[in-house]
């Protein structure tokens, strides 16, 4: 890989994180997130009816998450194979499997969507059923984000290892992504285990999460990575 | 261009976290048990049914019903929106959620037809089912609740409208019952259109004692303005946001001037009783006050910034002409202790200073198990003539953290 490539691919890298770190709010602030009422299958419902403009719109930035998470999966895995070919397939793969779950998830929204609308067989359901089965799959779409949060917060263990590892990169970068990977396992295995300290933790994951992947999108657009010793550690024969 | 990008994703992540619903837990404590003895206290013998109907013609007003329902029907409502109406006068955010457990939308119970009315009337801004609480309780006892979605931005500058606007809509959703039930419609038979309450929180209070013929007084009111102390009384709120604006609520009125005394009578003789919770009162000053002669039940907090209870509940008590009347302090009650208990609410509620979680002497909880038994008391004495009701009022049982002062009610 050229010179010139290396630090380009570093720095479509941090516009891709500042992508997702854009668009990942919108279906909370304004699509589905906005129109759940806990507890409440008739407002919820209503309000899923009569927004379904902005709750598309917020699936359509969930879109663009997953589908950005595909190809930070790639770009990562080719800027930290010099570091450890193994560990950043396993990384690349975690989040490809973040990606995948994401995707998957969106059919709770877009299953909501369908039976508020009366579609197909859902016809032969009453009213409050309907109301119902909408407010469950909206909040089946926390447990996906939980399921999703495991292989993210796994990819981010390993690429937090392989960012400390990797010279080119400060490691304090790589601290911060390590400690960002415990956040979201902790809240997963928090919720299955002791689900009374979720508020908490959601709390803990946002404190520990979010500056070490900011700041680590910060480095990537203004600083890229350090290309001689990218290069050194490409030239490496011993990488396995 | 990058900062502000990153600026504006990282405000953004912190809004969702802030605005996410989270579990209200530990909120509640103590009393309960005490007060869970109170015979109106518990939910009574009716199954409850709710639904949600729009009154026809121009202006159109959401309300919900609560009523007397057959078991086992229709699907079962856990929570109902606590709604704000902070952007729109049509629309609310809802802030948190608050427990229900009404059967939406179930078939009415004909039975022990017809059951008297009951119009609720919430607080300024407030969305109407925020007093589910209330509401389910009293059909349980068979009444029928009306509560209101009176349309209103939660704007001090636009309270002076909403003087004029709650009387006219309780009125107006009276009308739109009375043609439902004389038609061939489901509340024929169900509604004793001759039997009729108005409760209301806050500004609803106001809404309530307006409906019983309670006539604003702006000189009178002025008087008690120019006596509170501008620098801690909550009161100023309310003179601030009323008497610069008396000639648009004259105008809006459709009066031709400010009447220089009593104004108008915005009322309906047909009102039995009322019931204010927190309910605002100064504004009528104690003559417009003393035009309300049906019976009243005043309840209040006794560290309600918002509604004082001197200014509020005390006042009316003083001056009604009622010859039944009741006031109720809730001693360390907030104002808010009248609006449902959370079940969720959003993070930034609980984290930022407010009015909604201000209750800690008086547990929420525990206070609503009396106000639920002493309104129930109250309205079934009043609305059905109950003999066991009405021995509860005339007796001088006193509770912890409740002080009563009751007039016409002793037995004889």
């Amino acid at each position: 890989m050229k010179q010139t490539s290396v630090k380009r691919l570093a720095r479509i890298a941090g516009a891709l994180y500042l992508i997702i770190f854009v668009a990942a709010p919108f279906p909370f602030l304004i699509g589905r997130g906005a129109v759940v009422v806990p507890g409440d299958t008739i407002t919820t419902a209503q309000n899923l009816l009569s927004n379904q403009v902005v709750v598309r719109i917020g699936m359509v930035a969930e879109t663009i998450v997953f589908l950005v998470e595909v190809l930070l999966a790639a770009i990562f895995y080719a800027l930290l194979r010099p570091v450890s070919r193994h560990l950043s397939l396993a990384s690349a793969f975690a989040r490809l499997g973040e990606s995948a779950v994401q995707a998957v998830n969106l059919l709770t929204t877009m299953l909501a969507l369908m039976i508020v609308g009366g579609a197909g067989s859902v016809g032969a359901l009453s009213l409050a059923q309907h109301e119902a089965l909408a407010l469950l799959f909206l909040d089946a779409n926390g447990f996906g984000i939980l399921i999703w949060g495991f292989f993210f917060g796994l990819h981010l263990l390993l690429l937090g290892y392989l960012v400390f590892r990797s010279t080119f990169w400060p490691k304090v970068l790589g601290i911060l992504l390590i400690v960002a990977g415990f956040g979201y396992l902790a809240q997963g295995y928090f919720h299955i285990l002791a689900p009374r300290f979720d508020q908490v933790l959601s709390t803990v994951v946002l404190v520990l999460a979010v500056p070490g992947e900011l700041v680590f999108t910060v480095w990537l657009l203004w600083k890229g990575v350090n290309v001689d010793r990218w290069k050194e550690r490409a030239a490496d024969p011993a990488i396995v | 261009m990058v900062v502000i990008v990153v600026i504006i994703a990282v405000a953004a992540r912190l809004v969702v976290w802030a605005i996410s619903f989270v579990p209200v837990r530990g909120d509640s404590v103590s009393a309960v048990k005490e007060l869970s003895s109170l015979q109106y206290g518990v939910s009574g013998p009716f199954s409850v049914g709710a639904k949600d109907l729009k009154t026809k013609g121009l202006g159109p007003i959401e309300v919900t019903l609560w009523y007397p329902a057959k078991a086992g029907n229709g699907a079962t409502r856990n929570a109902y929106p606590f709604g704000i109406k902070m952007l729109s006068p049509t629309h609310n955010v809802n802030i948190a959620t608050v427990a229900g457990s009404a059967t939406w939308n179930a078939e009415y119970e004909r039975a022990a037809a017809p059951y008297p009315l009951v119009f609720l009337s919430p607080g300024f801004g407030m969305g109407r089912k925020v007093y589910g609480w209330i509401a389910e309780h009293l059909a349980s006892y068979g009444f029928i609740v009306i509560a209101l979605e009176h349309k209103e931005l939660l704007d001090p500058s636009e309270l002076w409208k909403s003087l004029v606007d709650r009387p006219r809509d309780i009125m107006d959703v009276f009308s739109f019952v009375e043609r439902q039930a004389s038609e061939d419609s489901a509340l024929q038979g169900l509604v004793d259109l001759n039997t009729l309450a108005v409760i209301g929180h806050s500004f609803g209070g106001y809404a309530a004692l307006a409906a019983a013929g309670s006539r604003l007084d702006f000189a009178g009111f002025e008087r008690i303005c120019q006596r509170i102390d501008e620098e801690d009384d909550s009161l100023t709120f309310l003179c601030e946001a009323l008497l610069p604006n008396v000639t648009k609520i004259a105008d809006y009125a459709g009066l031709d001037s400010v009447p220089a005394g009593l104004w108008p009578d915005w009322g309906d003789m047909r009102v039995d009783a009322i019931v204010s919770f927190a309910g605002d009162a100064a504004m009528f000053g104690a003559d417009g006050l003393a035009a309300v002669t049906a019976p009243v039940l005043a309840i209040g907090g006794t560290e309600d910034l918002d509604s004082p209870y001197q200014w509020g509940t005390g006042l009316t008590h003083e001056n009604v002409s009622s010859s039944r009347k009741i006031a109720i302090a809730l001693t360390g009650a907030s104002h808010m202790i009248f609006a449902g208990s959370f079940d969720f609410t959003r993070r930034m509620i609980k984290l930022v200073p407010n009015g909604f979680f201000q209750d800690k002497e008086l547990d929420k909880e525990a206070a609503q198990v009396a106000v639920r038994h002493i309104t129930t008391t109250f309205l079934l004495t009043e609305l059905k003539e109950d003999a066991e009701a009405r021995g509860i009022l005339a007796s001088d049982k006193s509770y912890e953290n409740i002080s009563i002062e009751s007039i016409g009610y002793q037995l004889p």
